[in-house]
């Protein structure tokens, strides 16, 4: 039979894609790069892939999609998208729970190219050369050249060191790059190289570095690498007592040693970005603006602020207002005379990674012609968990400690999230375990999402019951040493011949991590005099939120119950909002305005806190909707 | 017919059913068993059995909390029961205890207090971020048998060597025993800083508490 061609238009994403008859809807999904969740590969066990037909015919139902649903379910049209074949062109639905990766915003689309107004921009001129009846001196020169454009600009004594050379390295064709009125570099006219600025987020585990194109709003290349101070402390905590206990550190001129090491590694992602491009007239001098955000302690380290104060309630940073820091001071290479702009910091748990955060994700919202009239809650899971909620115009903010479990540090086979660590977890009805991992390698361990999905996976399965502990109702559920534990992949299957087991130690630092989580955001939904159901959005950032399956994390309790469209997962949206903070100064202003604006609650006296947290430690009921 | 119902409170406490506790606690009453005699038979048994269980890593946070709770539960029908007859809970010594100056951190303190009271210690909480000064005054003011001090952050131990110091400086240091502990305390710096009584857990405390009181 020859094989026809039709059009299947996937709703409610709104895109179209051309497929053969002989082909599935998972596969008309992935051409459309829309990822359907499908753990048992297309063969109609798992039961994930739902879709409803809403207009078209498809090939008869098969005896899985027959076990798989209801008669009500089949009347509606329901089918697994792995089992049916299009018959003509179709219109089908996919239900949000069917999507591996809630509607991921592109935040990188919402940068407009009319919003461009960096704070950093270049004017091209030709400076008459001296002569015997011309004597005026080289800045004065300069000044004469660009009298119509910049009057009376301020000139960095650094650049001023190297105007000789340039004009006359150029034949007096030179550009000079302005931040606002300060005169932070010149070059030479030709040859006309990119204008690039360095956007930066310093994570307390990982760092990610961009360089953008100033002009025109690009992302020119991208790097990331695990941030240095670990070796110090994997929280920020144990970062700040190694200097509170290494005095010679605190006062060595050069800075300390972690400062040294973020400043190091920055150096190295910035040679790396360059190196990629591969154009030898962009260097170091060609990156004229820099943004650079993080939480409070890697803002102060970065800065070279002493932390000390960070370690012990109240928690006082030492600055919370905007800096602007010449690059020669940090010994960050790049143009020297650059300023490098730190935004604005709440509280000594909630820094400017969180306002840059807020940018892209609530900012929308607040500045919408219905004056923030929307609830809307972004939470940022990493090791500290940063949550705003905007209500009636107001925006409260909480840090919660939620620990490194979700990157997969203090899980006994955990990992992070690299090729061959379980990402999915399911259980089938039938108590099989199906497995999905990164780069569809053979497990070697588990990262953050997968745990997630593990434990709601065995609570609904009841392996678990709502306090965490092991039921003894699994083949795989065993003793060792008076523990009970589960086991997730046999050392036959795995890819290092070992097992991987999940412990009751396991699911306790996860219950830990996601009770943390729940209680900052019950605690601010009670401020707010608000219930979770009341939330329009609730937008989940940060590289671990981008990756979870917000069903598991609504069924374990970390999140509420909310309706799976209203959540949105965006990922590194500090680096988002770090990029438009680079390329419109209106952006540095929103920040100002925003992080003055916001009121911060502290979580470890608050009333409730212990109440929430205790609550919070325990798997809801499972009536859940969804 | 009292064993039964001993039984089911000390179950129902190592289950961690909190309601069960409670109804059971109730039923002892009808029974007309002693509240006294209901803490010693079936509530301090499901306890230590709960902080056992704790010590060796068969249970979790999660456990020791819901054990509280249902053991607090039980102690809001014991109490008015108890001063009905004029009868105070039987002091094992009292303790007091609070989270050390700059640290804000509740929840391990207020579990040594709850494992302290169900075991039969009389508790003063003092609270948290507590000043040394603070400490020095309680401990002349109360005459406690221990005083206890909880950090649970590295920048935030270094004040349980301060107080202390304190206590050597107004010379009470030899009125009473002090005992230190929380997440990043150790063993060798409870001896550097000279305490007298170092517990890695809840249960823990209250093992340390008898054996510096001599019990």
């Amino acid at each position: 039979m020859a094989s026809h061609t039709f059009t299947v238009h996937l709703q409610p994403i709104g895109r179209r894609v051309q497929v053969r008859s002989d082909q599935s809807l998972l596969d008309a999904a992935q051409l459309a790069g829309v990822e359907l969740t499908s753990l048992c590969g297309g063969v109609g066990v798992c039961e994930a892939c739902r879709i409803r037909l809403v207009k078209g015919q498809l090939t008869p139902l098969t005896a899985d999609e027959s076990h798989a649903f209801s008669a009500t379910q089949i009347q509606q049209g329901f089918r697994l998208a792995c089992q049916a074949r299009p018959l003509s062109d179709a219109v089908i639905e996919i239900p949000p729970e069917s999507l591996s990766t809630p509607q991921r915003l592109q935040l990188e689309g919402l940068q407009k190219v009319e919003d461009l107004d960096p704070a950093v921009r270049r004017y091209f001129v030709e400076i008459p050369p001296p002569s015997i009846e011309d004597l005026r001196a080289d800045l004065t020169r300069l000044r004469d050249a660009l009298e119509p454009i910049c009057p009376n600009f301020e000139c960095d004594y650094k650049v001023s060191q190297k105007i000789p050379s340039v004009c006359r390295s150029s034949q007096w064709k030179v550009q000079a790059v302005f931040h606002n009125s300060r005169l932070i570099q010149v070059l030479p006219a030709y040859p006309k190289t990119k204008l690039l600025g360095l956007a930066v987020d310093i994570g307390t585990t990982k760092v990610a570095a961009y360089l953008v194109d100033l002009e025109t709003g690009e992302v020119f290349a991208q790097a990331g690498s695990m941030n240095p101070q670990i070796a110090f402390g994997e929280d920020v905590i144990s970062r700040i007592s190694y200097l509170i206990n290494h005095p010679d550190q605190r006062a060595n001129p050069e800075g300390n040693v972690l400062h040294r090491r973020i400043i190091e590694s920055l150096n190295t992602l910035i040679e790396q970005m360059l190196a990629e491009a591969n154009e030898p007239s962009l260097t170091n001098e060609a990156i004229v603006d820099a943004v650079v955000v993080g939480n409070t302690a890697m803002h102060h380290l970065f800065a070279g602020l002493p932390v000390e104060q960070l370690g012990v309630s109240p928690y006082v940073p030492a600055v919370s207002e905007p800096l602007y820091i010449p690059a020669r001071d940090l010994g960050l290479f790049i143009a020297p005379s650059a300023l490098v702009y730190l935004p604005p910091n709440i509280a000594g748990y909630v820094g400017s990674d969180h306002v840059a955060m807020l940018l892209p994700t609530i900012y929308p919202y607040y500045a919408a012609p219905s004056q923030g009239l929307s609830n809307v809650m972004a939470i940022d899971i990493g090791t500290n968990t940063e949550i705003s909620l905007l209500h009636r115009r107001e925006i409260v903010s909480c840090s919660c400690a939620s620990g490194p479990a979700f990157e997969g540090a203090h899980i006994q086979y955990g990992m992070r999230a690299a090729p061959g660590a379980i990402e999915r977890v399911q259980i089938t009805p039938e108590k099989k375990i199906l497995l999905k991992t990164i780069a569809d390698q053979e497990p070697v361990g588990i990262c953050g999402s997968g745990i997630l999905d593990a434990i709601a996976e065995m609570y609904f399965a009841d392996l678990l019951d709502s306090k965490g502990m092991f039921l003894n109702n699994h083949p795989n559920i065993r003793i060792q040493n008076r523990r009970m534990e589960f086991l997730l992949v046999p050392a036959e299957q795995s890819g290092h011949h070992q097992e991987i087991v999940i412990t009751r130690r396991d699911v306790n630092e996860i219950q830990l991590a996601k009770g943390a989580i729940r209680a900052g955001i019950n605690i601010l939904l009670g401020e707010a005099g608000l219930r979770a159901e009341d939330l329009d959005a609730l937008i989940i950032a940060g590289a671990f939120g981008s990756y979870i399956d917000v069903r598991s994390a609504m069924r374990i309790g970390m999140l509420p119950p909310i309706p799976l469209e209203r959540c949105h997962q965006v990922g590194n949206a500090a680096g988002t909002g770090a990029k438009q903070m680079l390329l419109s100064k209106r952006y540095r202003q929103v920040a100002s305005e925003l992080a003055q604006r916001i009121r911060y609650i502290e979580l470890s006296n608050h009333p409730k806190f212990a109440d929430e947290f205790s609550k919070s430690l325990f798997f809801p009921p499972k009536d859940l909707s969804n | 017919m009292s064993q039964e119902i001993f039984a089911k409170l000390t179950n129902s406490l190592v289950e961690g059913d909190p309601d069960a506790t409670y109804e059971a606690t109730k039923e002892a009453l009808a029974a007309g068993i002693e509240p006294m005699v209901i803490i010693k038979e079936g509530l301090i048994p499901g306890m230590n059995i709960v902080g056992e269980k704790f010590s060796c890593g068969e249970y979790f946070l999660p456990d020791l909390i819901i054990a509280a709770d249902g053991m607090q539960k039980a102690m809001t029908l014991l109490e008015p029961e108890l001063l009905k007859r004029q009868q105070a809970i039987e002091s094992a010594g009292t303790v007091l205890l609070g989270t050390v100056k700059g640290d804000i951190h509740e929840i391990g303190k207020s579990l040594v207090a709850t494992m302290l009271t169900a075991n039969g210690f009389k508790v003063h909480d003092l609270g948290v971020d507590v000043p040394t000064e603070t400490f020095v005054a309680k401990v002349k003011e109360m005459k406690p048998d221990i005083l206890g001090l909880s950090a649970l952050l590295t920048t935030t131990m270094v004040m349980q060597r301060e107080v202390i110091r304190a206590l050597q400086e107004a010379g009470i240091r030899d009125q009473v025993k002090v005992m230190v502990g929380g997440a990043p305390v150790t063993r060798s710096w409870a001896e550097e800083i000279g305490a007298d009584g170092y517990a890695e857990d809840a249960m823990g405390a209250v093992q340390v508490a008898r054996q510096l009181l001599g019990k």
